[in-house]
């Protein structure tokens, strides 16, 4: 394929805009909505302006989306006077599937029945006046965190509503959430977000982009972890996002997690740099531990503070955070801003940290980084005519293979396991392009094999809970 | 590159082994303990065929005929299979599919309800087996084991 250049943007979608807007019978919007309203914001609302200053911690991410208005503002005054940099919007599953009509119908009922019959706040149901309200007067900057193979009209809603950062991609928001969207269709979605992340923010102060790295959550080796970052960002930039976060979940591994940052932050440079993109700014955003969460609250407030360290000692420009009622559901108000002070507590504890490097960190850095410069030029050697054909061409033949994803086309050939220091292993690459030497490295980093160390089910099925 | 073991695992292929559909009912997109199920299904010398996540009783009667599978494994982790499930020996029967054994596990219920009942209402569905809330595979695997050879004597 030729290198991802500008000549594959979009260029020009009002048309397209148009038509989605207008098909979705809001008498609130039209293509000027976003761009004039974004312009009318202060510079704290942006997340690009936070990304683009100093700082000495990594910014506070929480999550959060109830159904009702009421409830979502008392939960954003919180989450702002318990010291988050970043406000959260979840949105509810029916929304992030399209089912728009269900959204507002359950909205309704559960308003009538005084109970929540939603798992996030259904911002097309509410619409665009109502969410500007949800953030009057908190000078911060806020994230779309979602889960949206098809996130056209969200994205439309969310920058018209003045939300600065949207969060998700073609390949991370569909192969761990949807069995059956089409994964081409999904990537010219995530296209046409980005196009428009592109062109609607105020010069200077563009829409900022987060990738979801995380994915599955579940055993996803670093390799591919950064892989799917690398391809979501140079989509991204094609399109002309200018800020742009990758991001990836606490592997359980210290050593993975400090490895994985640093191979996310040369690699996107070294890409971006070789492909013409300099001019694009990079943000590092660490997730806290995705998988299962312990039941007992005294447990879950060790993991979030130790991940919260984590973040710090990999030099996260922002950590996205969990609450200690992790495993029981949605958490309370109450419940959320305290997980916000906690994490920040222990941020201030660690000032001034400089970078942790050991043996096993040079080792993990350097087996990591070759096998994301393998996979990577596998991807730019597809006989595609574009970055999004290749990318697509790879998850098809398993080349992009993201472990215990429900989607059909995800091959679900890779096969890993957990070595010593608890860290990622691949066991078996699959259709993985790995060399010769770094599928040997990692077997060889896996220790005991077969029946010494018993039955792989029994092992991925304790893994599932080794946090909880 | 010698091969691994794994990969023998992965694809499942071991012809001696007998075919077994497993897949996820209803709406339900949790995948990590059904994909895990596969694995140890072809560890423990079955030939599984992977509906993974959101299937529907059709869905099953349909990969049942086309793979002449003698179990069928269905799993429900949100509760969905109550619902989803109910007649599930009936629609099998009426595809000619009466013999096929049809076993069923994970978090069947919304709630805390004793297991006896649990066992008892989808046992009324038409499931030989059921197992509520599991703590591993190793009894289905043993009971399948057990249920395949006695079909087969």
């Amino acid at each position: 394929m030729p290198g991802p250049d500008r000549d594959g943007c979009l260029g020009a979608i009002d048309d397209e805009r148009a038509r989605l807007i207008g098909a979705s019978g809001s008498g609130e919007l039209d293509v000027s909505t976003a761009r004039l309203y974004l312009k009318s914001l202060p510079r704290h609302r942006f997340a690009s302006h936070a990304y683009s200053v100093a700082r000495d911690r990594p910014y506070i991410q929480p999550r959060g989306g109830f159904p009702g208005l009421d409830r979502q503002r008392a939960l954003t005054v919180a989450l702002s006077e318990a010291g988050a940099d970043f406000i959260p919007l979840t949105i509810d599953s029916h929304t992030r599937h399209n089912d728009y009509s269900t959204a507002s119908a359950l909205l309704a009922a559960g308003h009538e029945q005084g109970r929540d019959l939603l798992n996030g706040y259904p911002i097309i149901s509410h619409g665009v006046a109502s969410t500007r309200s949800l953030f009057e007067g908190i000078e911060k900057p806020v994230s779309l965190r979602h889960g949206t193979p098809d996130a056209r009209l969200l994205a439309e809603f969310a920058l018209a509503s003045g939300i600065t950062e949207i969060e998700g991609g073609g390949l991370s928001y569909t192969l761990p959430y949807s069995k059956a969207f089409p994964l081409d269709r999904a990537l010219a979605h995530w296209q046409y977000v980005d196009r428009l992340c592109a062109l609607a923010g105020p010069a200077g102060l563009p829409v900022h982009r987060e990738s979801f790295g995380p994915l599955t959550a579940t055993l996803v080796p670093p390799v591919i972890t950064v892989a799917v970052q690398l391809s979501e960002l140079l989509l991204a930039v094609q399109q002309g996002v200018r800020s742009f976060a990758v991001s990836f979940g606490q592997t359980g591994s210290f050593e993975q997690d400090i490895a994985t940052a640093q191979v996310l932050r040369e690699q996107s440079a070294r890409l971006l740099a070789r492909f013409g993109f300099a001019d694009a700014r990079v943000g590092l955003v660490y997730h806290q531990w995705m998988g299962a969460f312990p039941a007992e609250p005294s447990l879950a407030w060790q993991l979030i503070a130790v991940s919260a360290a984590i973040s710090r000692l990999i030099g996260a420009d922002k950590v996205v955070i969990k609450t200690p009622e992790e495993a029981v559901g949605i958490p309370s108000i109450e419940n959320n801003a305290a997980a916000v002070r906690a994490v920040r507590y222990v941020l201030d504890m660690l000032p001034g940290v400089c970078p942790v490097t050991n043996e096993v960190v040079a080792e993990e850095r350097e087996l990591i980084s070759s096998e994301v410069t393998h996979l990577m030029d596998h991807v730019f050697s597809q006989p595609c005519s574009s970055l999004l054909s290749a990318v697509h061409r790879c998850v098809l033949s398993g080349a992009l293979d993201v472990p215990f994803a429900p989607h059909e086309q995800n091959a679900g050939q890779l096969i890993t396991d957990r070595g010593p220091g608890r860290r990622i292993r691949i066991l078996s690459p699959g259709a993985v392009p790995l060399s010769a030497a770094d599928a040997s490295r990692e077997r060889d980093l896996l220790g005991a094999q077969g029946d010494e160390r018993g039955a792989l089910w029994e092992r991925l099925l304790r893994d599932v809970r080794i946090l909880a | 590159m010698a091969p691994l073991p794994a990969q023998d695992v992965n694809r499942g292929d071991d012809a001696a082994g007998q075919d077994v559909v497993l897949g996820v009912i209803g709406h339900d997109i949790h995948v990590v303990a059904n994909r895990i199920l596969a694995i140890g299904l072809a560890e423990s010398g079955f030939r599984p065929h992977n509906l993974g996540t959101s299937n529907s009783v059709d869905d099953f009667v349909d990969a049942a005929l086309e793979t002449s599978a003698r179990a069928v494994l269905v799993s429900s982790i949100n509760g969905e299979g109550e619902e989803a499930c109910r007649g599930i020996g009936t629609h099998f029967a009426a595809a000619g599919l009466a013999d096929v054994l049809l076993y069923i596990g994970g978090n069947l219920v919304i709630g805390d309800r004793s297991s006896d009942s649990v066992v008892r209402l989808f046992a009324s569905y038409g499931f030989h087996r059921v197992f509520h809330r599991p703590a591993t595979f190793r009894p289905l695997f043993e009971a399948l084991r057990r249920d395949l050879g006695h079909a087969g004597a």
